[in-house]
């Protein structure tokens, strides 16, 4: 099954098993798919979204028939789906990596680096100016004084250090959401794409 | 269990090092626990930071980069979190080029070689091409091989009379430890330009009048020689430079197992360096 044979009221389905609200049902279901897609990253799968989103694709095909009778939280039963999606991903026959160190020299390539400097700074710019300056000073210094200084930012900004840091994190997140898409609009999405298939994860 | 010890679980498992029933546990919690979600990837960013910064000890540096390091997901990750870093940094000095807030970068100094000796050095190279064009020639013929290149280059930077490599080139310095780990730092970061990687091998123990130096790959395959070099003296105490020519290093770890003359001819093994080439 693919993602064209889900259909709205699938979807719908599914929002319903999640929860009452439909607010609250859709903000489950983002975190489920975030979740789903950071555990196929750990397990080293090199497309941790596909794998995301088949998992989902199977639990909706499920969920008209079990919703009645589960109990519990059904993220455990994305989490279950889940392992299943990865025995059978690790099964698979993958192609033979054509370039078996083009990650390296995807890294390594001048024009990357710069282009990866041009979308950063491109995006750290769309940030509110009080945020930019933000994430640049909690990421500013030396190792060694990093943690005073991040100390006395969030002191001088009114939240503690652990605040801190997830604040930080949201606006890493926005960045990185940003520097994606505009390293794919500049063709590295491309470049990426094909490391993804030569490498292909490992075990 | 605290906040701490929550993060501390949560970079085992990143390292590989959880058993199956704790990484069980993590991974259930991460699929639509949206709080402890966020707090994983928090802990992952500064994994990746600790990383960049060289916090990590030596094997969990190995750790990193075999285990976490395994998609271009976290890559990317990776490249994003440099290039944030970096920006930061070049906020404070405009001028300085590299990151040298970056402790994995810190230890290499460029050494920007005196004007004089450059142009010395490219007259001398100037009139050696125009006599000895032919013993070159077959030298190259003879050593085409990139096995027998790097021994050539390595005999050219390393050999008797040399007046010391042309162009950019990095420094890294080596301390005789002998437990790992130690936060001892031996990358050496190799920009494009980079032509030279000199690497400072500090001695310890028992000395000798002439070393040789042989670069392996860190299983010990050698994959060239120097000439015998002659200890120098400095503030790190007694040292053996090796010059190694930038462009036929790799992105890999590498090692120097150094010997000492003991007679003509005779070198026994003094100690091994090993050290990682990071080419940008």
């Amino acid at each position: 099954m693919n993602k064209r044979d889900v259909s709205p009221e699938d979807f719908q389905q599914l929002l319903n098993w999640l929860g009452p609200d439909p607010q609250q049902a859709g903000e489950k279901y983002e975190a489920i798919r975030r979740g789903l897609t950071t555990l196929f990253d750990n397990w080293h799968c090199a497309e941790p979204d596909l794998l995301a989103d088949e998992t989902i694709n199977r639990v909706i095909i499920k969920v008209r028939n079990i919703s009645a009778n589960y109990s519990g939280d059904p993220a455990n039963y994305f989490y279950g789906t889940a392992k299943n999606v990865r025995h059978e991903h690790f099964r698979r026959p993958r192609p033979e990596p054509l370039v078996r160190n083009i990650k390296m020299t995807a890294t390594q390539d001048v024009d990357e680096k710069e282009r990866l400097h041009a979308c950063l700074d491109k995006c750290l710019d769309s940030l509110a100016a009080v945020d930019k300056e933000l994430i640049l000073e909690y990421y500013r210094g030396e190792r060694k004084v990093k943690i005073e200084s991040r100390r006395q930012l969030g002191e001088r900004v009114g939240i503690s250090s652990n605040a801190l840091r997830v604040r930080v994190y949201r606006l890493r997140d926005t960045l990185e959401k940003c520097i994606s898409n505009c390293l794919d609009a500049s063709g590295r999405g491309n470049k990426l794409a094909k490391t993804a298939l030569y490498t292909g994860g490992s075990h | 269990m605290n906040e701490i010890e929550e993060q501390a679980v949560i970079r085992k498992y990143l390292l590989g090092y959880s058993d199956a029933d704790i990484a069980e546990s993590i991974e259930q919690r991460l699929v639509g626990n949206s709080e402890y979600l966020q707090e994983f990837l928090i802990v992952t960013d500064e994994l990746i930071e600790d990383y960049l910064d060289g916090s990590l000890s030596e094997p969990d540096v190995t750790r990193f980069e075999t285990h976490f390091l395994t998609t271009p997901h976290r890559h990317r990750r990776l490249e994003m979190a440099k290039a944030l870093s970096e920006r930061a940094m070049s906020d404070v000095n405009s001028d300085t080029k590299t990151t040298d807030h970056n402790k994995n970068v810190a230890r290499i100094t460029p050494l920007p070689l005196p004007t004089h000796r450059r142009q010395y050095w490219q007259l001398a190279a100037a009139v050696t091409v125009v006599v000895f064009a032919g013993l070159i020639a077959s030298t190259i013929l003879r050593n085409r091989s990139p096995a027998g290149e790097l021994q050539a280059e390595l005999g050219r930077l390393n050999g008797p009379g040399s007046e010391g490599p042309a162009g950019p080139l990095v420094q890294l310095t080596i301390a005789p430890t002998t437990v790992r780990g130690l936060g001892e730092d031996r990358r050496v970061v190799v920009e494009p330009d980079t032509q030279t990687v000199v690497v400072r091998l500090v001695l310890a123990d028992k000395m000798y009048d002439s070393y040789q130096a042989a670069l392996q790959t860190v299983e010990g395959n050698e994959l060239g020689k120097t000439p015998p070099l002659k200890p120098i003296s400095g503030d790190e105490g007694r040292f053996i430079e090796v010059r190694l020519p930038a462009k036929r290093l790799e992105s890999q770890n590498y090692q120097i197992k150094l010997s000492g003359l003991t007679a003509p001819n005779t070198y026994e093994d003094v100690r091994v360096y090993p050290f990682q080439i990071i080419k940008r």
